[in-house]
């Protein structure tokens, strides 16, 4: 298969994506938050880099005040605890779409799949915020299909995350739903 | 006597059962159905994958209600990511989470039906008695405009100064709260949704529901289904936990809803010629978030209350829209904006001013329009392609401006396209600029919540799966009762459409149980 061709295959297709396991990337994961204890699904390293990848979806200092009238503060997406929130998630989604996730993630902080995917030669998790802002744009816009399938589904699993948490819902001027008395803990 | 329904959880070794008629799927096909025949007398065993949930499990909480009611635990999706799939799955199906927007199928989509795709029997004047009954037993009623919430008033005063259409829709509701949370589960059964109306009658006339319960075969032995095979989940993991349901019956009918039935039918070698999969048709929904000054809470209110279909019949080779509107709940909200950085943060941090009206793609009625296929992939999983043509991508193009022209006759302070590359306008001058962008897939977020076709009806046997009775071709005991027999999307909601299919199906089903 041509790398032009190989390039194209999107989420799912899972031939480039494969290139994230196979152990060319030589440098370990960048520590800069705590691994939580009892991880359900995914790897250290998978963890840290869906971390770091959802607190540049939902940088709690973004706000520009001078647009919003709400002067409420969002909660970091390490306060919400979105990494572990979705790994907790995947351990109940089928196992096929979990891999892709995961090999997603594995490919994003391999140097070697940076270097082919845009020329990068440090890791996502190594890399500086501003560097992951720049990440994330490039793949936003890519003209690489899996590229932009990547982003579509890192980015709404952890916008999707973080947004749901109630501690998000005061900096969004969002009263929160009505309470009609109803039970929670059902699957 | 009365039925039962069984959960998961209460079933703890591997069953045999017997009965006249099995459905597989309790959405809005399988349940109006399962009514009719139970109320019949016939022996009726339902097997549905989702849970069984009832008001008390819905606290209206996103982050709790998408996981445990929406397939795929609310991330369904095409293979490529550019389509979010919106798509129930619990005891009730899609109508447990839709936002009760019912309409009678256009006169125009049934016409078309019969003269390009050869349906027999099924036009407005043999529909009226099947709608007229369901709109009975569902209250369909118009929503008051005086009840609309102020993101439908926008959509509604934006149309009216432009001299299009609009109208407040009918809703499937009784002793509705106006909570605006249709789409978490109502949490006052003001919402008429499967559980508590004809699966509760279908129970009472005797059915037995199996919920958490995945079929995984419809096992065919010549020209018959020989047996169901099902096993039972674990609710919360989703993994089958060890017990296996085998239903043997006299007909078996798939009422998983489209991109489902197909999938189950591909797993079980029923491919009905190569056709199953294809055709699959999802009004595809485009959106602006428009930002006004007063505060529009969104969230709040009956969700969908207006439409306008003033775009709905294009001219000739072109393809149709109409507008309704969505809540505006915030992780709804961050997965339609597909963003990240300042440019979500902003738009979540102004919520409360947001208006969001949608543009649906009415598509599947040009001749060369082969929408979306399901397939499997190696390991079983289903796989779901859109393909997307010129004339559907310019639908989408057109829908923005018209959203865009909407919102700014209704006041919008300024109004942002959620590209990729977002554009910001405050006035008509900026329409020029929103027509120029780049749309398709991947360029923009895209939706669907309705799912239709895959398993077409018709008079053609090497165009149609099923025919203008729901039997599935050369199968004789197998019917296809739910949206995936829909030969084209419909320019409205489909789950009235399905509900009154269902109800006209019902003879012919009992007819193939006493033949």
């Amino acid at each position: 298969m041509k790398r032009r061709t190989l390039l194209k295959v999107g989420l799912g297709g899972g031939v480039l994506l494969a290139l994230g396991g196979v152990g060319l990337s030589l440098r370990g994961p960048t520590r800069s938050r705590d691994v939580p204890a009892g991880l359900k699904t995914l790897s250290d390293r998978q963890y840290l880099t869906l971390a770091a990848f959802s607190a540049r979806v939902t940088p709690n200092a973004a706000v520009d005040q001078a647009l919003v009238d709400n002067k409420a503060k969002f909660p970091s997406s390490d306060d919400v605890g979105v990494a572990q929130k979705l790994d907790t998630l995947f351990s109940t989604m089928h196992p096929g779409d979990v891999g892709d996730l995961k090999q997603l993630l594995d490919l994003l902080d391999n140097a070697l799949g940076g270097l082919l995917l845009e020329g990068r030669t440090q890791t996502f998790t190594g890399s500086s915020a501003a560097e992951q802002d720049k990440i994330l744009a490039s793949w936003r816009t890519s003209g690489v299909t899996l590229k932009r399938t990547g982003y579509k589904a890192l980015v709404g699993l952890c916008a999707a995350t973080y947004f749901t948490d109630p501690r998000t819902y005061p900096a969004c001027g969002y009263p929160g739903p009505p309470n009609y008395g109803n039970a929670t803990g059902g699957a | 006597m009365g039925g039962k329904i069984v959960q998961g959880h209460e079933v703890s070794a591997s069953q045999q059962l017997t009965c006249d008629v099995c459905i597989v799927g309790s959405g809005a096909g399988g349940s109006v159905l399962a009514a009719g025949l139970a109320a019949k007398g016939l022996d009726v065993v339902m097997l549905e994958a989702g849970g069984y949930h009832t008001k008390a499990d819905f606290d209206l909480q996103e982050g709790r209600a998408y996981p445990m009611l929406y397939q795929d635990r609310g991330t369904r999706g095409t293979a490529d990511q550019s389509i979010s799939v919106l798509q129930g799955r619990s005891v009730g199906g899609s109508t447990t989470v839709n936002w009760t927007t019912c309409f009678r199928t256009p006169d125009r989509i049934l016409q078309h039906w019969a003269k390009a795709h050869g349906v027999e029997g099924v036009t407005t004047a043999t529909m009226a008695p099947h709608f007229a009954a369901v709109e009975k037993r569902l209250n369909i009623t118009k929503w008051p405009l005086a009840n609309i919430n102020a993101n439908n008033r926008k959509l509604y005063e934006g149309a009216k100064k432009l001299g299009w259409e609009a109208e407040n829709t009918s809703r499937n509701v009784k002793g509705c709260a106006n909570s605006g949370y249709c789409g978490v589960g109502c949490p006052v059964d003001g919402k008429q949704a499967m559980a508590i109306t004809y699966i509760a009658d279908a129970i009472k006339s005797g059915m037995r529901l199996y919920s958490d319960c995945q079929v995984t075969k419809l096992a065919r032995t010549g020209q018959q289904i020989s047996e169901v095979q099902a096993e039972v989940l674990d609710r919360a993991t989703g993994r089958a936990k060890g017990p296996k349901l085998t239903v043997k019956a006299k007909v078996v009918v798939a009422s998983g809803g489209a991109i489902n039935t197909p999938a189950l039918l591909l797993k079980s070698g029923l491919n009905g010629g190569g056709l199953v999969g294809k055709r699959t048709f999802i009004h595809p929904v485009v959106t602006l978030l428009a930002e006004y000054k007063d505060k529009i809470n969104g969230f709040y209110g009956a969700p969908q209350s207006i439409s306008s279909h003033q775009f709905a019949e294009a001219e000739a080779g072109k393809v149709g829209f109409f507008l309704e509107t969505a809540p505006v709940q915030p992780m709804l909200m961050a997965q339609a904006a597909v963003a990240h950085g300042p440019q979500l943060m902003n738009t979540l941090a102004n919520l409360p001013h947001i208006g969001a009206v949608l543009a649906l793609a009415i598509d599947g009625l040009l001749p060369d329009e082969q929408g979306g296929t399901v397939t499997l992939r190696s390991d079983g999983r289903m796989k779901f392609d859109y393909a997307f043509t010129p004339q559907v991508i310019d639908a989408l193009r057109q829908a923005h401006l018209a959203i865009a022209k909407m919102h700014l006759a209704a006041g919008a302070l300024r109004v942002t396209s959620l590209h990729t590359d977002p554009l910001r306008i405050q006035d008509e001058s900026g329409l020029k600029a929103l027509a120029a962008r780049p749309y398709g897939p991947l360029k923009h977020p895209i939706f669907t919540a309705h799912q239709m076709g895959g398993c077409p009806m018709g008079g053609d046997p090497k165009r149609s799966v099923v025919d203008s009775q729901h039997r599935f071709r050369g199968v004789d005991n197998l019917f296809v009762v739910d949206g995936s027999v829909l030969p084209t999307s419909l320019g409205v909601n489909p789950s009235q459409t399905i509900y009154g299919l269902a109800h006209r199906a019902r003879e012919f089903v009992a007819a193939a149980v006493s033949s």
